[in-house]
């Protein structure tokens, strides 16, 4: 019993040694290539185009990017490329291959390192993507073990490649942290924030809808910064342009079933953040309705996201929507023509009341995509999967009227 | 020469043992077949099998808690006789078998999947198969304490999950309320049962005659407490993975650890339940490879059991990573039969135990 004893104390102890070194699966970072970026487009044919963006450890912690394979060099072959986007803290491979396998595979042709994601920050979709390849991608995207499901997708205005070619972070060394702040922080109202698997929860829903951050590139938004027509008394920010030719978030597109249903500006995605209480407060700025030259701007608190009511008694249905704000008037005293500030307050109710109706209607009635999950609410009456399908609430969204109430 | 295990069962102990037995399929695949055959209402459908599970133990406990000395075969000897005996070990047997079969299998691809992404999958299992040799040789009373030190890390770990998905988890995944309609929630719901089944092996083990009350309390109570944890699991999974993306997951609770994020620190708390699944699995191929040599040795005239332990865990091990004679699908319908078999067969010896009494009008 003894001799049993010692025999597995020592069984144990080996094993333990064995265990903890964990070499089976041993993984030299210097060894390692991390991918920060996945650009997805669609190429020629049955063929997508992927822009893998690999950090540079070593230029990122200012060596001048020593290790990097490919830094400084443009070579192509006929199904890769290696693209310079002069951003020194990061590597871009361009590979166009059927699969997203068989082009991860062979960035090994040409670099040495293995390939991990279990960094990749930001995924992009290019707008054009087809639905199996949008619903496709994502979905064994995040069943991918390396990839976390808190990765942040965006959806490309111009093309996945071109938005990642194109980042150069101002004031961040680091473009991973770039990608993390940028597409998950909260502070950002102009574009929603999207995490892989809540991308794929929503889309994999029969009828399913999404909104994903719009990823462009500045200079390349023609209608931006040009005086648009004048939205009622809105000051919108489709009137602010970037003077260089940066990347950024701003609006969001629309997905429906995994179909690209439409685009839509900052000011709608800063309406999607405050109905969702994804942003705690922001800062809208309304024209006097006495004087075009008068502006004042009122500080917005969101308490809570915003609930629906649908009531389908009637034809079309009416969705009632109500969403507590706090409104903050930024001014030092009471805008000419006003009379009171209870007044001042009013307009503003008023035209965020008006603002918000467009914006549901111009998400049912044109985008046809219940991207505020308001069928989720009206869900609830039904007990059965079946009983609900039978419904066909994507019809009865596409015809409904709103009531919006702003208290 | 091995000594019957008896318990007490008020014991810490073998609470531990009940808990594990009932929870430790958390970790596998078959908690997906909740939102298989449920959809949405998933939770509902965990309710409802553990409602009858619950039921079954609570049938069979009133009785078998009152048998002192007596474990299910001895009562089912008494009940049916030599034949009737070994009937009900051979089907015992059959399941042990294939249940550590399937268990060895699906916790070396946890492992596989979680940390050994390129590893082969016989260098997982061989950590579970030295695990479960030692286990059995370690006998009854040191797999009892290892439960009782190690399975509380693991009802923390599944608490902890369950509390950091919740929070951030949308109820209205749960609608509709019967989701893929009543006779998939309740008919194949039944089917669920299956998480529950080896509940049985406790009833290999003979009370004691002292407090048949306090035993059956104990038994009930840790039933209870495990339907309380896979309930809980479930309604987290159901509320925080919508159906259909909820019925393609492979192994629920991983999918469920890959939601948690405290922020960028806290993020990757997979290592947290590997040691948690691990700890559960060996554990219960332990005592399952326990109980199938004690069967042998019981019921097919073994006289030692040491020298079997090592050879049969060596069977199991190549059923697992060496030649797949039997296809994963055929070994899930063994599993489902085999299962419900045992079930049955202690129901039904309970039963017989009960009627006959009342007719011989013996004080059980």
């Amino acid at each position: 019993m003894r001799k049993f004893k010692i025999l597995s104390a020592l069984l144990v102890t080996i094993l333990s040694a064995y265990i903890l070194c964990g070499c089976f699966d041993e993984r030299e970072i210097d060894e390692t290539a991390y991918i920060i970026a996945l650009g997805i487009d669609k190429g020629e044919g049955n063929d997508y185009i992927y822009t893998f963006q690999f950090s540079a450890p070593l230029a990122v912690a200012g060596g001048g990017g020593g290790e990097s394979e490919s830094s400084g060099q443009e070579s192509s072959s006929e199904k890769a490329e290696i693209k310079d986007s002069g951003n020194p803290t990061v590597n871009n491979i361009v590979i166009t291959a059927p699969d997203f396998y068989v082009a991860k595979n062979m960035t090994n042709n040409f670099l040495s390192k293995n390939i991990n994601m279990s960094h990749l920050k930001l995924i992009v979709f290019s707008h054009n993507l087809d639905s199996d390849g949008l619903s496709g991608h994502s979905q064994f995207l995040l069943r991918e073990r390396e990839i976390r499901p808190h990765t942040a997708v965006a959806a490309a205005k111009q093309s996945a490649q071109e938005y990642i070619l194109s980042v150069n972070p101002e004031l961040e060394a680091n473009t991973a942290k770039y990608y993390e702040l940028m597409s998950l922080r909260s502070n950002n109202v102009y574009a929603p924030t999207k995490k892989l698997s809540d991308f794929v929860d929503e889309i994999s829903k029969a009828g399913g809808s999404s909104a994903l951050p719009l990823a462009s590139i500045a200079d390349k938004e023609d209608n931006r910064g040009k005086n648009a027509s004048p939205d009622g008394f809105w000051i919108g920010s489709e009137s602010a342009k970037l003077s260089s030719s940066r990347s950024d978030f701003r609006g969001m597109a629309l997905f429906k079933s995994g179909i690209l249903c439409g685009t839509m500006n900052g000011d709608s995605a800063m309406l999607y953040n405050i109905l969702n209480r994804d942003i705690q407060s922001c800062i809208i700025t309304l024209r006097s309705p006495y004087r075009d030259s008068d502006h004042f701007s009122f500080r917005l608190l969101v308490d809570a996201p915003a609930s629906y009511h649908v009531n389908c008694a009637g034809n079309p249905c009416l969705i009632n929507v109500k969403q507590n704000l706090g409104l903050e008037f930024l001014g030092s005293r009471i805008p000419e023509g006003f009379s009171s500030i209870d007044e001042l307050y009013a307009f503003a109710d008023s035209v965020l009341e008006t603002r918000i109706t467009e914006f549901f209607f111009d998400i049912s009635r044109v985008k046809k995509s219940d991207i505020m999950k308001i069928g989720d609410s009206f869900k609830q009456r039904f007990l059965t999967q079946h009983d609900w399908e039978n419904m066909n609430w994507s019809q009865l969204y596409e015809t409904a009227d709103f009531d919006v109430d702003i208290e | 020469m091995t000594k019957s295990p008896t318990l007490t069962f008020k014991s810490l102990d073998t609470a531990c043992i009940i808990t594990n037995l009932l929870t430790y399929r958390i970790f596998t695949r078959i908690p997906s077949l909740f939102p298989r055959t449920a959809g949405s209402a998933a939770a509902v459908s965990a309710l409802y099998s553990a409602i009858i599970a619950f039921l079954i133990i609570w049938i069979i406990s009133t009785t078998f808690c009152r048998l002192s000395h007596k474990n299910i075969l001895d009562t089912a000897g008494a009940v049916f006789g030599k034949i009737g005996r070994k009937l009900i070990a051979l089907i015992i047997l059959f399941y042990l078998g294939i249940s550590s079969i399937i268990a060895l299998g699906e916790f070396s691809e946890f492992t596989k999947l979680v940390s050994f992404p390129t590893a082969p999958l016989a260098f997982c299992a061989i950590f579970f198969f030295v695990a479960a040799t030692l286990g059995a040789f370690g006998g009854f009373n040191a797999l009892s304490r290892m439960h009782r030190l190690f399975i509380p890390l693991s009802v923390s770990v599944l608490t902890f999950v369950v509390i950091s998905t919740l929070w951030k988890g949308d109820l209205s995944n749960l609608f509709p309320i019967l989701g893929r309609g009543a006779e998939n929630v309740f008919g194949k719901g039944i089917s669920g049962v299956i998480m529950y089944t080896d509940i049985t092996l406790l009833f290999l083990i003979a009370p004691s005659q002292n407090t048949p009350q306090e035993n059956k309390r104990t038994l009930l109570t840790a039933s209870a407490f495990s339907f309380l944890i896979v309930i809980a699991v479930m309604f987290a999974f159901t509320v925080r993975i919508p159906y259909p993306i909820s019925a393609e997951g492979q192994f629920p609770v991983y999918l469920l650890f890959k939601q948690i994020h405290y922020g960028r620190f806290f993020q990757r708390i997979d290592a947290i339940l590997l040691f948690a699944a691990t700890l559960s699995g060996m554990l219960y191929l332990s005592l399952n490879l326990f109980f199938f040599t004690n069967i042998l040795r019981t019921d097919f005239g073994l006289s030692d059991t040491k020298p079997v332990i090592f050879p049969l865990a060596l069977a199991f091990f190549f059923c697992v990573a060496g030649v797949k004679f039997i296809s994963a699908q055929t070994l899930n319908i063994l599993l489902f039969c085999t299962g419900f078999g045992v079930l049955a067969a202690s129901l039904v010896t309970i039963l017989f135990t009960k009627v006959r009494k009342k007719l011989t009008n013996e004080k059980i």
